[in-house]
């Protein structure tokens, strides 16, 4: 458990954060400018701020104490690249884990392991001049992991990295976020990501937290929250669970279950029966009130309407509908953004049964980027 | 043999000069490229006026603090029981001062180069100021420091007006190179002057040569830096 309550200036953002964070995935999200690096920074030990800060029941910071960052052991990957330019990948991989020897700290994760893990074998006797940007960043997060952190700060690991470097990181980060069982926190503001890798998730704006919960929960109310500027964030959507079934190498579509209902999405080969997590976007889902036949859009979901409501704001005249797509033991809701006009014409209702269309084009996530 | 004394002098002086100035300037420099308090400009004007500053001005100045009538030079004397002025402790604090900028300028560009960032990256993976001081950025501010040392030791070494005003020229306790040579021109003694002269000379060329030839990336201000 992370606690914060903090205060600090950075240039024109005042930041002002009150706030518990639970020993998961948290994402940080939020439009550019509004203080998610420097709230990193501040936890770090990076940037000086007021207030109180405790990990797990120790002080990291309050009226008299201030433990520094070397001594707070925690693993940061910065926006750009930080590896040690005069050493080779496999010293820089050393520098932390080294350091956490020295101060007693119990070996969890070896040099082996980590490299089998993040596949640097080939990379360790090299220096980072000669690493791609996916290399780089491969190593760096790597080097973050091997420093035995018990709370790792991800800033944006996968800004600045084109598709296919994304597509590149993104099992790793994949590795990093759901088995290895370290608290993180990751600052993003792609949905997709978040949805991938988050199972909680913090919005802020402005320099204060506006938003908090399960990934899940906050992703569908994001039209709720007054975001500016940032339309992937302000961009609200659902975090769906599904499975693979199979892969279709003709069509390069991967064929999913979501609560036992068939959805077919474009993208690389995976595992049979390996789990997936989908944003989909509010806007991107459309409702009909009998399956529709003879249409490009592949996916149908049968769903019940749970609520409407009327968006205000920037967007009046449309409607937000949720949905949840039913099952005995896991349904799932999806949110749905329709005009006022067309939920009128459907004469929607809560309980209703309908059909939530989606375009197998519009899913994306990172991991589906083509290589 | 009297000119030999002068050569070795010289070298002991600049030898020395560069040494405490490695030391002293490191911190300064550090300070002076990343700092963003309200008085750096004072600071980096201060540390750069030796430059410009005639050295006569200088050796004045050094010459009255040195002086065993001032609290300075009497709490010297106090120390050691021998005053500052004309010897060669007095011409090593004198060295120091106007070869600071010599040191301080070539390390400041380094570690400006190098930016604070390295810093924090080793103090998230543990490792304390000092320490993370000492494995990422000395390692690459290895030609600063080269540059700093050579230029430094140079210059101590071609330095003549402060060293003539602090100094006067006592064999064996203040009289280097350059004053041997003002003595032989002054005792008509060209064939000593040119031997010497030309010996500093071929000394300062290669030194400058080794530096810009094993040092591009730095450019060498000799002038005042303006604020970075």
């Amino acid at each position: 458990m992370l606690c914060i309550d903090i205060q600090a200036r950075q240039g024109d953002l005042s930041l002002q954060v009150n706030t518990r964070v639970a020993n998961t995935v948290t994402a940080l999200a939020g439009p550019s400018g509004c203080g998610k690096t420097t709230l990193l920074r501040v936890i770090a030990g990076l940037t000086p701020s007021q207030g109180l800060l405790t990990f797990n029941d120790v002080t990291w910071q309050d009226d008299t104490i201030i433990v520094p960052s070397h001594r707070r052991r925690i693993g940061f990957v910065f926006q750009d690249d930080q590896l040690f330019p005069h050493l080779t990948v496999e010293q820089n991989l050393r520098y932390g884990m080294e350091r956490a020897q020295a101060a007693g700290v119990d070996i969890a994760l070896t040099l082996a392991e980590v490299t089998a893990h993040f596949d640097l074998h080939a990379l360790l006797k090299r220096r980072p001049a000669t690493l791609s940007g996916g290399e780089s960043r491969r190593v760096n997060i790597a080097r973050a992991v091997l420093s035995q952190p018990q709370l790792l700060l991800l800033d944006e690991p996968l800004t600045g990295l084109d598709n296919k470097r994304k597509a590149e990181i993104f099992p790793y980060l994949a590795k990093v976020t759901r088995e290895l069982q370290i608290p993180t926190l990751y600052v993003s503001h792609i949905n997709d990501e978040i949805a991938q890798f988050c199972e909680n998730m913090i919005v802020m704006q402005h320099g204060k937290l506006i938003d908090q919960g399960a990934t899940a929960e906050v992703l569908p109310r994001l039209w709720r929250e007054p975001l500016e500027s940032d339309r992937s964030l302000s961009e609200a959507g659902s975090l769906i669970n599904a499975s693979v079934s199979r892969f279709d190498p003709i069509y390069s579509m991967i064929h999913l279950q979501v609560a036992d209902q068939p959805l077919q999405v474009i993208g690389p080969k995976m595992p049979e029966t390996s789990q997936i997590r989908l944003f989909l976007a509010a806007k991107d889902v459309a409702i009909a009130l009998q399956r529709p036949t003879d249409l490009s859009i592949r996916n149908t979901l049968a769903a019940t309407v749970r609520a409407i409501t009327p968006m205000q704001g920037e967007t009046p005249g449309l409607v937000a509908v949720e949905l949840r797509i039913e099952h005995p033991t896991e349904p799932q809701a999806l949110s749905a953004h329709i005009t006022a006009a067309a939920c009128d014409a459907l004469l929607l209702e809560t309980g209703a049964h309908v059909f939530a269309l989606i375009k197998s084009a519009r899913i994306s996530t990172p991991s589906i980027f083509e290589g | 043999m009297n000119e030999f004394s002068a050569i070795l002098l010289t070298a002991k002086l600049a030898g020395i000069t560069t040494a405490v100035l490695l030391i002293l300037a490191t911190p300064l420099a550090w300070w002076l490229a990343h700092s963003r308090h309200r008085l750096k400009p004072a600071v980096e004007a201060l540390t750069a006026l030796p430059l410009v500053m005639p050295p006569t001005v200088l050796g004045f100045y050094l010459l009255l603090l040195f002086s065993p009538d001032n609290p300075f030079g009497g709490f010297w004397v106090a120390l050691t029981g021998s005053a500052l002025s004309f010897s060669f402790h007095g011409l090593v604090i004198a060295s120091l001062i106007y070869s600071l900028p010599f040191m301080v300028q070539p390390l400041t560009a380094a570690f400006g180069q190098i930016g604070k960032r390295p810093m924090e990256a080793a103090a998230t993976l543990g490792a304390s100021p000092w320490n993370a001081w000492r494995t990422t950025v000395l390692p690459r501010t290895r030609n600063g420091y080269l540059t700093a040392a050579v230029l430094t030791f140079a210059h101590t070494v071609g330095e003549f007006g402060i060293v003539l005003m602090v100094g006067g020229n006592l064999a064996g306790e203040t009289r280097v190179i350059s004053i041997a040579i003002y003595e032989s021109v002054e005792t008509l003694d060209y064939a000593q002057a040119h031997l010497l002269s030309v010996g500093l000379l071929i000394f300062s060329f290669s030194t400058l040569l080794c530096v810009y030839y094993f040092n591009r990336q730095f450019a060498l201000s000799l002038g005042p830096r303006s604020a970075s």
